[in-house]
């Protein structure tokens, strides 16, 4: 498992993640992700209205399975692109019997390491 | 040592003062970045900003200090500190982007 960090350290609540996968738009979502969109791109590509993409985006950022990067553009306008952010999810029993969310995350490239490097740099300037 | 400075040395001093100080501040960025997430990555970026930052000032205080106290032209040894040190530093930077 690649621990990404710059993801939540505490893995999602159970019932983020269990909400979003039980949801069909959000798996729609998820499916027409072939490589990062932006909220707009999303919504053509998935058939789900653009309102609605951008509440069940919120959702599956929350439940960690998409994770959200800056495009950074010339004339300033920074749009947020959206990407995969897992690989599996496991749901297991702890020790207690009480239900555990594991999500394995997809390794991410080094141009999406550098660009979300630079993202985290330039919030400090 | 002549009184005449050659255009060049200047240049090469103003220069290597702006790098120093362009790069303190990248490395400054970088490192509060780090502070902040607590990201290994970025803490390979600081460091490798900030050794090719070093390499600026090492180079110049053999180029200027050790040449004028020792007499001798050190300008070689400098460059090759410098480009070592940044040799040193990409590499860091590049193992920013693969480090878990």
């Amino acid at each position: 498992m690649v621990r990404d960090p710059f993801a939540d350290d505490d893995s999602p609540a159970l019932e983020d993640v269990l909400d979003a996968l039980d949801d069909e738009d959000c798996r729609a979502i998820v499916s027409a992700l072939d490589e990062p969109m932006t909220a707009s791109e999303i919504s053509d590509e998935s058939g789900v209205p653009l309102s609605t993409t951008y509440r069940k985006l919120e959702q599956l950022t929350e439940a960690s399975l998409l994770y959200e990067g800056v495009e950074l553009r010339p004339d300033g306008q920074h749009a947020s692109r959206y990407a995969i952010g897992f690989e599996d999810v496991v749901i297991s029993l702890d020790e207690e019997r009480a239900f555990e969310v594991d999500i394995s995350r997809r390794p991410r490239t080094p141009d999406e390491r550098l660009e979300n490097l630079w993202s985290e740099v330039r919030k400090e300037t | 040592m002549s009184p005449h400075i050659p255009s060049s040395q200047v240049g090469i001093v103003v220069t290597k003062t702006l790098t120093l100080i362009l790069g303190s501040l990248i490395t400054y960025y970088s490192y509060r970045a780090y502070a902040r997430t607590k990201a290994p990555e970025l803490r390979a970026l600081t460091w490798g900003f900030g050794i090719m930052t070093f390499g600026a000032i090492l180079a110049g205080l053999i180029d200027i200090g050790v040449s004028a106290y020792l007499g001798h032209n050190l300008l070689p040894v400098s460059v090759f500190a410098q480009s070592v040190l940044t040799t040193i530093a990409f590499a860091i930077i590049l193992y920013s982007l693969y480090v878990e």
